[in-house]
């Protein structure tokens, strides 16, 4: 097996305290899709720009293709694409312009600039639009445009940070098609995202990443099956006005049957409960809860997802996560991450 | 390293002749100097110890070099600008010298400063300025402008990158320019300065900038002293703003 990146103890400490990373190691094969999920601020931008050179590391080694990313960056330059969060094309410049700018910072000829930017406009539709201003772009195309600009060189492998954060649900499946194109032609991709559906789409592996740390590592498919079940989630009513007796009480009530392995307490009336067999204890739940005067208001049945995975391990909800960061936006408009 | 200056010098050129009223933002000073302060200093040619007959001869060198301190003041923003975008990361992942994203840019600089310094220089021969050296002069002033504005630029991305901030890196700039210009040769001759702004304006580098390029208008041929001096001052300014605008840049996300 050949390794694309190989990771050992990586570390990254801010101003002598903030731990962005924490200890991680992982790997990545030649020609495979592998993705870190977390939510924000869990440490996926600041492990990508180690990796591409962009930032340095505190301390534990990182190979990418056996080149070490701090004494041997510019062999790694070479051989990567990169991408990150942000839109990175100047919207001055056409689309067409922006692709000569970065193949003659790769020293590509005139000729076979040309030749690769025709190429990569045809693989990401942006033919018709190569001659407009990527100003007038729409947010999927100059996403689409970055990805051009980072692939001009051919490269071993591709880093893309969010690549699909912020843009709408069609451009978003658009871009999906893409990256699973690249990764068919052989492009080695590592990817972050916080969205569950995009990680189980377009990894063949993925690496669950909160505080800094690899929490789980392996395919979607065997990670669902870790779980080993489905999820149920109660809605409690409360009675008593105080919600947490009732909770609790229902935690209490639940505890010790046989199907079911794990309950984990979601806020102050939601309860998720981890089963086998689901469908075939609900009778038996909600006859239980009812012995005990306890209000149901909402139960939900789900077959095992990543969005379990994610919460077995992290003992938290990933779209919890999600919806903080969007009030947070609301409230403080747009904020640039340093 | 030539060919990836070339492409970020043509991308920044791009930049600069599509949004050509950038060029006209720092020459807006510069016009009102050399058309209202010109007139109104005039009688200073008078003064005993003068070096010129007409102030016009001896104010334009200072008002081209205000016009090559405002405008490579302002070198430093294109820098935060491509740092906010985020463009800056992808400059630095590919695998090109640092050196060339900053020389890309100090060109450009250079190009605009020749465009603006142009202008004042035709300002002022319109409103009675002479160069005695002629049009060789003219092409000696207009070389030391822009290597000066070179140098100088280098300074704005100094602390452009320092800063990350596009209000302090063009505060910087406004704030300095004057003192800078007041403090030299640039708009009374230093033996007529009060002694402790003699000692000053000695030490200033703008003072030999001005002293060079105002040597090509008033002396009948080539002041081969006065033009060495000022491309020492150009090389020892450029050498620490070029290093130190590449050990920041080396240091940026770090």
């Amino acid at each position: 097996m050949n390794e694309a990146v190989k990771v050992e103890h990586l570390t990254k400490i801010y101003n002598h305290s903030i731990k962005a990373v924490d200890d991680i190691s992982f790997y990545l094969k030649e020609g495979e899709a592998f993705g870190f999920l977390g939510p924000n601020g869990a440490g996926k931008t600041t492990t990508i720009k180690m990796l591409t050179t962009l930032i340095s590391k505190t301390s534990g080694q990182a190979y990418v293709y056996g080149n070490e990313i701090s004494s041997n960056s510019i062999a790694i330059r070479k051989l990567i694409g990169y991408t990150a969060q942000d839109i990175e094309v100047d919207e001055d410049l056409t689309g067409r312009e922006n692709m000569i700018l970065s193949s003659r910072l790769y020293h590509l000829s005139a000729a076979k600039a040309r030749q690769r930017g025709n190429e990569l406009f045809e693989i990401l539709g942006l033919t018709e639009a190569a001659d407009r201003s990527a100003g007038t772009y729409s947010g999927g195309m100059r996403k689409r445009l970055d990805i051009a600009t980072a692939l001009v060189h051919d490269p071993k492998i591709i880093f893309l940070d969010e690549p699909t954060t912020g843009l709408d649900p069609q451009s978003r499946f658009a871009l999906w098609d893409y990256i699973k194109g690249l990764n068919q032609k052989g492009t080695t991709i590592f990817l972050t995202t916080q969205y569950m559906e995009e990680a189980d789409n377009l990894c063949e592996r993925l690496a669950i990443i909160d505080n800094g740390k690899i929490v789980a590592e392996g395919t979607p498919e065997h990670l669902k099956e870790e779980i080993g079940g489905d999820t149920i989630t109660l809605e409690i009513k409360d009675s008593s006005n105080s919600g947490v007796t009732s909770r609790d009480n229902a935690v209490k009530t639940l505890t010790g049957l046989p199907n079911i392995k794990d309950i984990k307490v979601l806020d102050n009336n939601r309860l998720s409960l981890n089963a086998a067999n689901g469908s075939y204890i609900i009778p038996e739940i909600v006859s239980l809860l009812q012995e005990q005067n306890i209000v149901l208001g909402r139960l939900e049945f789900a077959n095992s997802s990543l969005d379990d995975v994610f919460l077995k391990y992290t003992g938290h909800e990933l779209r919890v996560e999600e919806q903080k960061k969007k009030s947070n936006v609301m409230h403080h408009g747009r904020k640039r991450r340093s | 390293m030539i060919t990836e200056t070339y492409a970020l010098f043509g991308r920044a050129m791009k930049k600069l002749l599509r949004s050509p009223v950038t060029i006209f933002f720092s020459l807006f000073m510069p016009l009102v100097w050399i058309t209202l302060f010109g007139q109104l200093f005039s009688k200073f040619a008078e003064m005993p110890g003068f070096p010129t007959k007409s102030y016009m001869d001896f104010f334009t060198a200072g008002v081209v070099v205000m016009t090559v301190l405002t405008s490579a003041f302002q070198s430093g923003l294109s820098i935060v600008l491509d740092m906010d975008s985020g463009f800056l990361d992808k400059l630095l992942v590919a695998p090109i010298n640092r050196l060339s994203i900053l020389m890309g840019r100090l060109l450009t600089d250079g190009v605009r400063i020749i465009i603006q310094a142009s202008i004042i220089i035709a300002v002022a021969l319109l409103m009675g300025a002479h160069i005695k050296t002629g049009f060789l002069g003219y092409l000696m002033m207009i070389i030391i402008a822009a290597c000066f504005g070179i140098a100088w630029a280098g300074l704005s991305n100094i602390i452009a990158i320092a800063t990350k901030n596009s209000e302090v890196t063009m505060m910087a700039g406004m704030l300095l320019t004057f003192p800078i210009l007041f403090m030299s040769s640039a708009l009374m001759p230093i033996n007529l300065q009060p002694k402790w702004m003699e000692t000053v304006a000695k030490a200033n580098p703008a003072s030999y900038i001005v002293d060079g390029i105002r040597s090509l208008m008033v002396s009948a041929t080539f002041d081969w002293a006065l033009i060495a001096k000022a491309f020492i001052v150009i090389i020892v300014v450029a050498l620490f703003s070029i290093s130190g605008s590449i050990i920041m840049l080396r240091r940026v996300n770090h």
